[in-house]
C-alpha cells in the first residue's frame, strides 16, 4: 500500500493506492486525525506528500522527504501559505510515523524552476525578481508525465509539445526538447486560464480600483481566488464538469465559450514562441466527459495544421485524435495527480530496495 | 483651415495645430505637450511648445488637464493663431458613439454619461472639452473615439472572469486603446495593397515609445486587443509592466509594505523595459546599450519580443490564421531589429520577412517588408494619433458641407 497526501485547504486529501486501485478521502487537518489515518492504513510501503509551491528552492519534482526538506519548506511558506502550511504539518507527522519507509516529497512548481528568464520574469523592477517575484508555474507532475508518455507512444518525433491540462484548474505548458519554456500559471494559480474559482488573466488595475473603493487586500485576494473564474462568471457554483457536460445552461455555456477562447489564445501564443508545435496533448482526470470539449478546441486549430478524426467516445485512457494526414500529433490522456504520485513513490521504493 | 487637436494621456496633454484643407495637404504648424500633469512627486511638471522651429519649455505647476489646456490656449492666443475647429480624442464612447461626432449640447450630455466607462481617461478629456468651450466660445469641436474600433470585440474576449456583481458595479472589462491608430492603419493597408480587406485576417502591432498594444482585426474592426480595462495590461511597454499575476500586486503590498498609490506608480512608470533593464525605457537605447548590467539589458529585449510573439500567436489562433502583419508607431516603424526578432521562426504561420527590405524601411511612408514568397504581407505604416484625429475631423467637416 502507498499512502499519499495533498493539501486542499482547509482539507488534507489522502489517497491509499494499491495495485492501481485508489481510495481517496479528505479530512480537515488535525494532528490526531492524520495520525489515525496513518495508523489505520496497515502495511505502508511508501509515502508521498505534495508541495504545491516550492519557490525557487525545490528543484526536484520528486525529491526525498527528510528533515532538511522541512526546513526548505519553511523558507517558501509565504508564496502559498494556506497550501504549504498544510503540507508542512502533514510532512512532519509522516516523518515521525515512518522512520524507515521510503518517502517522497513531490513539488508541483519544481518542473518550472528553470523556465527561461524571459518567460519567468515579470516586467516589474528587477530588484523584485531577485526577491522571488517570478512566474512559478504549477502542475509540473502532470506535465512532466505527459512529456515522457508522449515520447513513449507518439508515432512522430515530438520536440515541441503543448500539454493542455483540463480540470478545475486548467493550465497549459509549452515543452521543448523535454524542458518547459512557458506556462499559463504565474506567480500564483490565479494567473492564466480562469479556473473553478480563480480569475485568470485580468488587468492589474482592477486590484487598485477595488482597493480605492474601500476593500481590504485580503478581501480582494479572496474575491480573485475564491469567487471568480467559472463560478464568478456563472453567478453560481460552477466546476469544470458543469462547464463541459452535455446539458449547458446559459450561464455555463458562457463560461465554456470564455474557457475555450482563452485556451485557443494560449495555444496560439505558445505555438508562436516555439515556432510551431509537433504535438498537442490533452490530459485530464475526466477524459470521457471532456471528449466533446476537446473536439471543439481542435476544430479551431486548422491553422496549426491539425485535422482530427471524429471523437471515438470509447473512453480509452489514451486516444489519438490526429488524422493520418495531420501535421501534428494530437493525443488525449486520462491521468490523475494521484496516479503520477503513486508511480513516483513506487520508483523510489524500487530504487531503495 | 486650422484644426487644433487635443490628445489627453493619463498624465500628459499633447496638442497640435494642423493647417489642413484636404487629407493630402496637411502641415503641422504648432505642437506642444504638457508633461506630468497632476502628478505629485519629486520631478516638476512642465509644458513644451514647438512653433516656427523654436522650442519653448516652461517649468510650471500643471495640477490638472483643465489647467494644461488653459496654458496651451494661452500660448496659442499669444502667437495669434486662428483656430477653426478643435478635435479631441475620447478614449471610450460606450455603445453610444461608434464614429467621430461634432459636439453640441446633446452630445456633451452623452459624453458625460460615458465618463465612468474609462475612469482614468474620459473625465480629463471632458474637462479639456469644457475648458475649450469656455475659452474659444463658438469654435466648433468634435470628438474621435478610441473605443469605436474596439466596440465589436465579442463578450468572451472582453470579459474578465470576475464575479458578476463586481463586473456590473465597476464596469470591469477589456476596452482596448489605440483605436484611432488601428483604424487609420487598417484603411492605409487597404489603400496600399489596393484591395478590400474585408475577410482578411490582420494582426496589427502599435509599438509606441510610451504605450504599446496589439490588435486582431477582421472586417475593419478589432476582435481582440492586448490592452484591457486600463492601458496597463498586455505587452511589456517602456515603463508599464503589461501582463502580471494580479495576486502579485497584493503580495508585494502586504510583504513589502508598498502603498497602493506607490505600487500603481511603479507598475505604470518604473516597470516595463525600464524596470528590467535598469537603464532605459527606450528599446532603441537598450538595443544599442553597452551597460554593465548586460544581463538585464539582454533580458529586457528578450522579454519585449517574447511577450509580443505571444500576443501575435494568440491572435493568429483566434483569427484562424494570418494574412497581413502590420507594424506601426515609433518603434514599429523605426526599429528594424524589433521586427526582425519578432518575425524569426514564424514560418509555421506563413510569415517570412525580407531582411533587406526590413532594414531599409523609410519613416514617412508605408513599406512592404515580406519576401516575395511569403504567404503573409508584412507592412510598416507610420501613424500619428493627432494626425488621425485631424483626418477624422476633415471627414466630418466635409460631410457637414
Amino acid at each position: 500500500m502507498i499512502l499519499l497526501f495533498r493539501p486542499i485547504p482547509p482539507f488534507v486529501e489522502f489517497c491509499k493506492a494499491e495495485n492501481d486501485k485508489f481510495f481517496v478521502d479528505r479530512v480537515v487537518f488535525d494532528q490526531e486525525r492524520i495520525g489515525r489515518i496513518i495508523d489505520d492504513t496497515g502495511q505502508v510501503e511508501g509515502v508521498g506528500c505534495l508541495l504545491c509551491h516550492g519557490g525557487e528552492v525545490f528543484k526536484d519534482t520528486a525529491g526525498i522527504l527528510n528533515k532538511e526538506s522541512l526546513d526548505k519548506m519553511r523558507g517558501c511558506m509565504s508564496f502559498s501559505p494556506e497550501y504549504n502550511d498544510l503540507t508542512l504539518k502533514v510532512a512532519k507527522i509522516v516523518l515521525k510515523k515512518f522512520p524507515t519507509q521510503p518517502q517522497v516529497l513531490f513539488c508541483d512548481t519544481a518542473y518550472f524552476v528553470d523556465l527561461p528568464d524571459e518567460a519567468s520574469t515579470y516586467a516589474v523592477p528587477y530588484a523584485l525578481r531577485k526577491q522571488g517575484i517570478r512566474r512559478y508555474g504549477g502542475y509540473g507532475l502532470i506535465h512532466n508525465w505527459v512529456w515522457q508518455k508522449t515520447q513513449d507512444i507518439s508515432n512522430k518525433s515530438v520536440n515541441k509539445l503543448l500539454s493542455i491540462h483540463l480540470g478545475d484548474n486548467p493550465n497549459i505548458a509549452a515543452i521543448k526538447e523535454g524542458k518547459p519554456v512557458e506556462t499559463t500559471i504565474g506567480f500564483t494559480c490565479a494567473e492564466g486560464l480562469p479556473s473553478f474559482h480563480g480569475c485568470g488573466d485580468v488587468d492589474p488595475t482592477v486590484v487598485f480600483q477595488l482597493h480605492s473603493k474601500g476593500m481590504s487586500f485580503e478581501w480582494i485576494y479572496d474575491i480573485l481566488s475564491n469567487e471568480s473564474g467559472f463560478t464568478g462568471v456563472a453567478g453560481e457554483e460552477c466546476r469544470y464538469l458543469d462547464v463541459v457536460k452535455g446539458k449547458a445552461t446559459s450561464n455555463t455555456s458562457k463560461v465554456k465559450q470564455i474557457l475555450l477562447y482563452d485556451i485557443i489564445k494560449y495555444i496560439g501564443a505558445f505555438a508562436s514562441l516555439m515556432g510551431g508545435v509537433d504535438a498537442l496533448v490533452f490530459v485530464t482526470n475526466y477524459l470521457k466527459q471532456s471528449e466533446k470539449f476537446i473536439a471543439e478546441i481542435c476544430d479551431s486549430l486548422d491553422f496549426l495544421g491539425l485535422s482530427r478524426k471524429s471523437v471515438t467516445g470509447q473512453g480509452r485512457p489514451v486516444q489519438r485524435l490526429g488524422k493520418k494526414g495531420s501535421k501534428i500529433e494530437v493525443l488525449c490522456m486520462e491521468q490523475s495527480q494521484w496516479n503520477v504520485m503513486a508511480r513516483g513513490v513506487k520508483e523510489r521504493i524500487n530504487k531503495e530496495t | 483651415m486650422n484644426i487644433l487637436v487635443f490628445n489627453c494621456g493619463s498624465s500628459s496633454l499633447t496638442y497640435k495645430i494642423f493647417e489642413a484643407s484636404n487629407p493630402d495637404n496637411i502641415t503641422t504648424i504648432l505642437s506642444g505637450k504638457a508633461h506630468r500633469v497632476g502628478v505629485k512627486g519629486a520631478e516638476q511638471s512642465f509644458i513644451e511648445n514647438q512653433y516656427e522651429n523654436k522650442t519653448d519649455k516652461e517649468i510650471i505647476p500643471v495640477r490638472n488637464h483643465k489647467k494644461a489646456a488653459d496654458l496651451a490656449l494661452k500660448y496659442i492666443r499669444d502667437k495669434n493663431i486662428q483656430i477653426d475647429y478643435v478635435g479631441h480624442r475620447f478614449v471610450h464612447g460606450g455603445t453610444e458613439f461608434t464614429r467621430t461626432t461634432l459636439i453640441d449640447g446633446e452630445v456633451l450630455e452623452k459624453l458625460i454619461e460615458c465618463v465612468p466607462l474609462a475612469p482614468i481617461h474620459n473625465p480629463v478629456s471632458l474637462n479639456v472639452i469644457q475648458q475649450v468651450g469656455e475659452i474659444l466660445r463658438g469654435t466648433p469641436q468634435y470628438v474621435a473615439f478610441d473605443s469605436a474600433f474596439h466596440s465589436g470585440i465579442p463578450y468572451y474576449a472582453y470579459t474578465y472572469a470576475l464575479p458578476k456583481r463586481i463586473v456590473e458595479e465597476f464596469g470591469f472589462r477589456k476596452y482596448g486603446f489605440h483605436g484611432l491608430s488601428y483604424s487609420y492603419v487598417t484603411e492605409e493597408a487597404s489603400r496600399f495593397l489596393g484591395r478590400d480587406l474585408d475577410g482578411s485576417k490582420i494582426v496589427e502591432c502599435h509599438l509606441g515609445t510610451g504605450g504599446a498594444s496589439v490588435a486582431a482585426v477582421k472586417n475593419s474592426r478589432s476582435v481582440d486587443t492586448s490592452m484591457g480595462y486600463s492601458p496597463l495590461q498586455g505587452l511589456v511597454m517602456s515603463t508599464r509592466c503589461g501582463d502580471i499575476d494580479p495576486m502579485l500586486t497584493i503580495y508585494i503590498m502586504i510583504m513589502y509594505g508598498y502603498r497602493p498609490d506607490d505600487l500603481m506608480d511603479i507598475l505604470n512608470k518604473k516597470s516595463g523595459l525600464l524596470g528590467i533593464s535598469g537603464a532605459s525605457s527606450d528599446i532603441r537605447d537598450i538595443l544599442h546599450s553597452i551597460s554593465e548590467e548586460k544581463d538585464q539589458i539582454d533580458l529586457a529585449v528578450k522579454m519585449y519580443i517574447h511577450r509580443l510573439k505571444k500576443y501575435i500567436g494568440s491572435y493568429i489562433a483566434i483569427l484562424g490564421g494570418i494574412d497581413i502583419l502590420i507594424f506601426t508607431d515609433d518603434i514599429g516603424v523605426h526599429n528594424w531589429q524589433v521586427r526582425g526578432k519578432v518575425c524569426e521562426n514564424m514560418e509555421w504561420a506563413g510569415v517570412a520577412l525580407d531582411k533587406e527590405r526590413n532594414e531599409s524601411v523609410t519613416d514617412d511612408k508605408t513599406c512592404k517588408i515580406n519576401t516575395d514568397g511569403s504567404d503573409v504581407d508584412i507592412l510598416t505604416i507610420p501613424t500619428e494619433e493627432e494626425l488621425v484625429i485631424c483626418l477624422e475631423g476633415l471627414k466630418i467637416i466635409e460631410e457637414e458641407r
